[in-house]
């Protein structure tokens, strides 16, 4: 089931203004994309490819300049009142920055209830309840709920980030660079349970993301950006190798498993 | 952090500024309230026998060239003084929150309206602004308070439309938007708390300028007219007696001059604490 | 070859809750590269930053001196002219008002080096960072430059200040896989050509596979393992080593 159609997205800014002639900065062209249920998918590029615009316009945070994204047949940059809350109920996105996801001045439990206060009708009780299942599925305890943004580190922050979006039980959740900031052993942990969620849930995910191994391990099928459009759509398996260059240059630039140098000029220096 | 968090820690030791602005807006509150039960004198009456005495066991301060007790119309004054210029305070935050904030949070064609109302109030400089108030609205202290308030507005709401600006592109308010909130919910819950920190310092330190004005009106003869006990009246009342007797003027001038101070202080100490960078251990 | 060591001996970081870093030495040598890894939280950062007296308000080193070839140095003298600084979040370290070419003379200026040598030391330290586009660079404001050039900025920055020794905290976890692996490249390079003496932060052990040759694992403000990195890819003795090698290894592929 086609839960995100992306119908020949073409969307760019305006630049220049006062003191610089105008032009047109063209960020996404020819988008042309289908999300499915239970199935994670991962969109890969660099800085500058266009990923964080698609992110928004996936969630209709802004409107494409071409083109529609829909969800149920309906626009998702247009919805509004009941339908927009089925959508948000729906399709959820964690931000890459995950301190300022949350209001500094709220604590992380209320944060995290947000969502369940405006699309749900569960009472206090029950949602109390759901904030701490939420913290516990993502590795965080019942005291963290009342504890302030700053009080909690940059994982544990991005991990109360990924709860907030999975309070509905959403049926797709985008990651946009959510876990370029994390070490890679938090990276794992995430991922795991992710998966595990997605397995038990049919939860779709879209990882957005510039680091081919977090693809390698967590996606079904990857989609290569560059400069704006979709170069390369294939599946995740064994051996990843793209065809197209932007995907060639990712791989060769992926870290190496183990040290690079040869151990022999090792032992003359050291 | 927000104001209620602030003002809730208990280490406000060692805050010098902080400590010394909270004591004398402390002390300047409680003249401003039961400056009537403190003040040794009526400050109203008029004794011809007594006048222009020189500081004595009875009038601390001496008496003015009415034979009124000096000190008594200095405690009385602040509450006119103060009580007037926190009045024109909250009205010109009410209407700066307002316009600034509607403007700032819908945008758009709401927002191109409001800023243009803005730029005609802001074209003309305040003081200007507020003769021009009294001369409409005639004299009297609840038309120099309307009066101060209208020229001010403006560049408040200019102001809190900035940084609604700064606070709606915020990703927690992306993510509030996301979580299902309404704009009026997103304005209520996130944005207007965190800019109420930062504009509270602002008006802080506006309020040593808004007392200048009250009082400047005054002493011009717009505002509060004498026999009222008014720091900028009683200056103006004692001009002739500059050479003669000039603590009828130094005294209520060194009354404004540590509100100022006092509320500046405040404002300083108050824009250290709430810098976001600042480290909390 | 001058200047042939940078040893720290016995950092000691304290706050307000107590110890962060106790105990720690390094020993950094010209020409090769010594990680520091360890995960968040672990006080790597801490001593990058606390060796050269750059501790933020707050933290203070208790305990702790520098060594340039076995003679004590302040840190004082250590910073700019034996040492250079490369940081995690390069915006932060430029003038937001000042363009490159002003950062670039003022440490050509400590130097004692101006005029026109000056801008030949500039042109010299671009082209050699890879920032081919001088002229552009030189006269742009941090905000016009990427993560990633500015990285390299801070690089050309260091070699106009002809430091022997170069400590980076964690320089590449902000930049995406492209400008990080390019970045590698390059410091690679100024190890090899220049000699250059590497003390290199990362949680990442994938970096550390990259570039180094001798590794220092930190785990609550504490140095536990110390080895080659073969030694440590082969044989990790600690449960922090190991947990960051499982997780690298897990994500790099070699183990499903």
């Amino acid at each position: 089931m086609t839960l995100l159609h992306v119908n020949d997205i073409g969307h760019g800014y305006r630049t220049g203004g006062l003191l610089a002639r105008r032009g047109w900065l063209q960020v996404l062209d020819g988008i042309q994309l289908e999300f499915k249920a239970g199935e994670s998918v991962g969109l890969l590029g660099s800085s500058g490819s266009g990923k964080s615009t698609l992110a928004r316009l996936l969630l209709g945070l802004e409107t494409p300049a071409h083109g529609q994204v829909t969800f149920a047949g309906q626009d998702v940059s247009r919805l509004r009142g009941r339908q927009a809350h089925a959508f948000q109920s729906a399709v959820q996105l964690v931000f890459q920055d995950a301190p300022g996801a949350f209001n500094p001045q709220r604590s992380i439990g209320w944060s995290i209830a947000e969502p369940l206060r405006h699309l749900s009708d569960l009472d206090s009780a029950a949602r109390d309840q759901r904030v701490l299942t939420l913290l516990q599925q993502m590795g965080l305890g019942e005291e963290h709920a009342q504890r302030l943004p700053h009080q909690l580190s940059g994982g544990q922050l991005q991990r109360a980030n990924i709860a907030r979006a999975l309070a509905l039980s959403p049926q797709l959740v985008v990651l946009d660079e959510a876990l370029s900031n994390l070490d890679r052993v938090l990276q794992l942990q995430l991922l795991q349970r992710l998966e595990a969620l997605r397995r038990e849930s049919s939860t779709a995910f879209v990882l957005i993301t510039h680091d081919l191994s977090l693809v390698r391990y967590f996606c079904q099928r990857v989609l290569l950006l560059d400069a704006g459009r979709i170069v390369e759509d294939r599946p995740v398996d064994g051996n990843l190798s793209f065809d197209h260059e932007v995907g060639k240059q990712l791989q060769a630039a992926m870290l190496p498993t183990r040290p690079f140098k040869p151990e022999a000029a090792n032992l003359r220096t050291g | 952090m927000s104001v209620v968090a602030l003002l809730r820690r208990p280490a406000l030791a060692g805050q010098n500024s902080l400590m010394i602005g909270l004591v004398l807006v402390s002390l300047l509150a409680l003249l401003a309230v039961f400056g009537q039960w403190l003040a040794p004198h009526d400050p109203d009456l008029v004794d011809l026998g007594q006048r222009l005495l020189p500081p004595d066991s009875s009038h601390w301060l001496g008496t003015d060239h009415l034979g009124r007790d000096l000190l008594s119309r200095l405690i009385v004054g602040t509450q006119l003084s103060l009580g007037s210029v926190m009045l024109t305070l909250a009205l010109v935050l009410l209407l700066g929150l307002l316009v600034g904030g509607v403007s700032g949070f819908l945008g758009g064609k709401v927002d191109l309206l409001l800023m243009r109302l803005c730029d005609m109030f802001m074209t003309f400089p305040t003081l200007v602004l507020a003769f021009f108030f009294v001369t409409l609205l005639g004299t009297g202290l609840s038309n120099v308070v309307i009066a101060i308030a209208l020229s001010h507005w403006a560049w408040y709401a200019r102001m809190v439309r900035g940084m609604v600006i700064a606070q709606r592109g915020r990703e927690y308010v992306l993510a509030s938007r996301l979580a299902g909130a309404s704009r009026w919910a997103r304005l209520r819950q996130h944005v207007l708390p965190n800019i109420a920190g930062p504009l509270l310092v602002l008006a802080t330190m506006d309020i040593g300028h808004m007392m200048l004005h009250v009082s400047g009106l005054s002493f011009l003869g717009l505002g509060v007219t004498p026999p009222a006990a008014e720091w900028g009246v009683m200056i103006n009342d004692a001009k002739e007696f500059i050479w003669t007797h000039p603590q009828l003027l130094l005294l209520p001038g060194l009354m404004i001059f540590f509100s100022v101070m006092a509320f500046n202080l405040l404002g300083d100490a108050l824009r250290d604490r709430l810098d976001p960078t600042r480290e909390v251990h | 070859m001058e200047h042939s060591t940078l040893e720290l001996q016995g950092l000691r970081i304290e706050g307000r809750a107590g110890a962060l870093v106790e105990d720690v030495d390094l020993q950094l040598r010209r020409g090769q590269v010594c990680a520091l890894v360890g995960s968040s939280g672990s006080g790597k950062s801490l001593t990058c930053l606390g060796s050269l007296d750059l501790l933020p308000a707050g933290l203070t080193r208790t305990h702790g001196q520098l060594l340039l070839d076995g003679q004590a140095l302040p840190a004082a003298q250590v910073r700019g002219r034996v040492a250079s600084l490369v940081l995690q979040n390069p915006r932060s370290a430029f003038n937001p008002v000042r363009n490159m070419a002003s950062h670039a003379q003022e440490t050509l200026k400590l130097r004692g080096i101006g005029g026109t040598a000056a801008r030949a030391r500039m042109a010299q330290c671009l082209e050699a960072v890879g920032l081919v586009d001088r002229e552009r660079v030189l006269q742009a404001f941090a905000f016009q430059l990427s993560g990633g050039m500015l990285q390299r900025m801070m690089i050309a920055l260091a070699l106009m200040a002809q430091t022997p020794f170069l400590l980076a905290d964690e320089p590449t976890s902000d930049l995406d896989a492209l400008s990080q692996a390019r970045f590698l490249d390059l410091l690679m390079e100024l190890v090899q050509q220049h000699g250059l003496g590497v003390l290199l932060v990362t949680h990442d052990m994938g970096v550390v596979a990259r570039c180094a040759d001798h590794v220092a694992v930190m785990d609550a403000g504490r140095i536990v393992e110390r080895q080659t990195v073969h030694g440590l890819f082969e044989r990790p003795a600690s449960t922090a080593s190991r947990t960051l090698l499982d997780a690298h290894q897990i994500l790099a592929g070699s183990t499903p």
